[in-house]
């Protein structure tokens, strides 16, 4: 088969298959982001332990924080912090509100000037430009736990990520609108040490934890009573799905069917490839080349565009800006490489199985 | 002009049967019913979570509104910036209302917030001792002295009288947002399928076309004129894309309650609501217009076949 034909097959395999290759990374993308949006939301730094509350989202939890210090209090080389979340609407837009310890060393972003001010607030670059927020203005903050409001001297800009479209406050005034005590928190991150520090920091809250999953880690505890029930999971986002029911091998099941769906119509395009080149075909099994090896050919051309479509999109997820925000935060497409390359497989065999059913190779 | 009329009538009811007998109504089938099954599914699903939460949203500000007090709307206060002293620690801009009350207190939330019932309160030269919480419950996020405790006036600097506006927000408001915004993901993915099957038309269209190159060659040997035959063809095919979009909105009507059901039976339990026709009518809109331009293409590569 001459170059020409080949380098034909592989830009109409392009031409088709990239739509499809999108499609399928969008549909991955966009599910990947939503699950993982808690996660992002409870950023947790490297080797460190997030305890919350069992709660559909972290701005919904409240655990005891003074209860978990005094279960961890025999346990050294542990650094302990903790965070109040809270939605409030803020010039009539509804943002994430964090809580935090102003003083806490955990954040990269300088969170110093929220230490000795209590009204005050950082604003995250992304929500001011969008907001038209200032500095030194005041903003009005309006929960959605209770008819308050708040007004905030802004004091700074922050453009780390998370932060970058929330309102970060000293974590009391998180508390006034979230309504909670000053013993409760949304989330705690507890930073060991040591190996040995994790190991007894599991036993203080009585938990059997797999070796592996010992530094990665979400730890969710519910009190009822005296009674407490704890629960541990391998990521943020795995816990508070969990209580929707819905786990980590769930998604990734729907978000495989849901592409395998919309690969369907590659089928039709692998149909249609041998009809590009029905005349050589002709030719070819005129001169005696079996039907298999054409087949084979023709499946490693569009092999060939498939793998492009696929790596090019893979490429160009970054630059895909989705245009959707949850909770302002504005959302990247994020494809998990593995799953990725799994529907590619699906996507491929549908095209195989529409190449080797095409009319032009079975006359 | 009736002539060719019941011409087109004639042909077209003919390579419709060809099309069936061809068995390329499975192409078709899949190229138009899949995206908007698709399409059909995930818009009944957000639809069905915001109509549920919205009506989640009335009963529960009904029931609100008949068990707690009215709520003042707004509240004409001095918020002033003092340093305050909590726990022998000092803080600046911490939010103060002068406001008409008898004596200065602390509001509920901040009680709870900082866990103290005590706090000072620098105010110019002197400082105030505050104890106590406040009754009035729009207070709760504050330290309030009373008005008359000093002339506004003199704390130009530090107060400015504003109407603080006290609104009605509840946690239903939280669950309306994020299916809002779940909402506006979901929707994207369908507008992608839609647009990533529109070039899928084309093969589709370019398989019926050779599939029933037979009847054509029949029809043209029987005199038929090429612009009938085309004219026949692209009419067929939008028979079979309407008869298409009608199975693929069944069958993502279906996937939809399948899909509310099983959610139900292991989350919130958000009942089907099933779309209006105008809803589903775009889709039909969607198929016609993609296949009528397919055909057209299709027809032009594939001239020959005529």
């Amino acid at each position: 088969m001459r170059i020409g034909i080949a380098a034909k097959l592989i830009l109409v395999g392009i031409a088709f298959s990239m739509p499809i290759a999108c499609a399928v990374a969008i549909v991955l993308g966009v599910i990947n982001a939503l699950y993982t949006f808690y996660g992002y939301v409870v950023y947790r730094n490297e080797n460190e332990i997030v305890v919350s509350n069992m709660a559909l989202a972290p701005f919904t939890a409240l655990m005891d924080f003074e209860s978990l210090m005094h279960r961890l209090k025999n346990v050294s080389g542990l650094s302990i912090d903790s965070e109040v979340m809270v939605l409030a609407l803020v010039n009539e837009k509804t943002v994430l509100i964090r809580g935090i310890e102003a003083n806490s060393s955990r954040y990269i972003s300088d969170f110093s000037n929220l230490s000795n001010c209590l009204y005050c607030c950082v604003v995250g670059s992304d929500l001011a430009k969008a907001l038209g927020i200032e500095l030194d203005s005041f903003v009005i903050v309006s929960s959605m736990f209770q008819p308050i409001s708040i007004p905030l001297k802004v004091v700074g800009y922050t453009n780390e990520k998370p932060y970058s479209y929330e309102v970060v406050v000293p974590i009391a005034v998180a508390r006034i609108l979230r309504r909670a005590t000053s013993n409760q928190v949304s989330v705690a991150y507890i930073h060991a040490w040591n190996r040995e520090s994790i190991e007894l920091l599991y036993k203080s809250l009585d938990i059997n934890i797999p070796r592996p999953l010992l530094e990665k880690i979400f730890i969710a505890i519910e009190y009822m009573g005296q009674e407490k029930k704890t629960k541990f999971y391998s990521s943020v986002s795995e816990a508070y799905f969990s209580r929707l029911g819905i786990n980590q091998t769930t998604i990734i099941a729907a978000s495989i069917a849901l592409s395998a769906i919309v690969a369907l119509g590659l089928y039709l395009i692998g149909q249609s490839i041998p009809h590009l080149i029905k005349n050589e075909i002709v030719v070819l099994r005129v001169i005696g080349v079996p039907k298999i090896l054409i087949a084979i050919i023709l499946c490693i051309a569009i092999l060939v565009s498939m793998v492009l479509s696929w790596l090019l999109t893979y490429i160009a997820i970054d630059l895909i800006k989705p245009g959707i925000a949850i909770i302002n935060h504005s959302i990247q497409l994020v494809v998990d490489p593995h799953v990725y390359a799994s529907t590619f497989v699906i996507a491929y065999a549908i095209t195989v199985v529409g190449i080797v059913r095409s009319g032009e190779l079975n006359e | 002009m009736s002539k060719a009329f019941v011409q087109i009538l004639e042909t077209s009811k003919t390579i419709t049967l060809a099309i069936v007998r061809t068995n390329s109504i499975a192409w078709l089938l899949l190229v138009v019913a899949v995206p908007i099954a698709i399409a059909v599914a995930i818009d009944t699903i957000c639809y069905s979570s915001q109509l549920y939460v919205a009506d989640l949203s009335n009963t529960f500000a009904q029931v609100h509104e008949s068990m707690t007090m009215p709520i003042t709307k707004h509240e004409n206060i001095y918020l002033c910036y003092f340093n305050i002293v909590v726990n022998n620690k000092k803080l600046s801009y911490a939010a103060t209302v002068l406001a008409n009350i008898d004596k200065p207190c602390i509001g509920l939330d901040v009680y709870r917030s900082l866990g103290v019932g005590k706090v000072v309160v620098e105010l110019e030269s002197e400082t105030i001792n505050v104890e106590g919480v406040c009754k009035q419950s729009w207070l709760s996020p504050f330290i309030a002295l009373p008005i008359n405790i000093t002339n506004p006036m003199k704390l130009a600097n530090t107060c400015s009288f504003t109407q603080l506006s006290l609104s009605q927000n509840t946690l239903l408001k939280m669950s309306q947002l994020l299916t809002q915004d779940t909402t506006s993901a979901l929707l994207l993915i369908k507008n992608y399928v839609l647009i990533a099957y529109l070039p899928v038309f084309i093969p589709a269209a370019n398989n019926v076309l050779h599939r029933v190159s037979a009847v054509v060659k029949a029809l043209r040997i029987a005199g038929v004129p090429k612009t009938i035959i085309s004219l026949s063809l692209i009419i067929s095919e939008e028979v079979v894309a309407l008869l298409s979009a009608a199975i693929g909105v069944a069958v993502g009507v279906i996937a939809s309650h399948l899909a509310l059901t099983i959610a139900s039976s292991i989350a919130v339990e958000v009942p089907y609501r099933p779309l209006v026709l105008s809803n589903t009518l775009v889709y039909a809109i969607y198929a016609v217009a993609a296949l009528l331009v397919a055909t057209v293409v299709a027809l032009r590569i594939g001239e020959n076949v005529l």
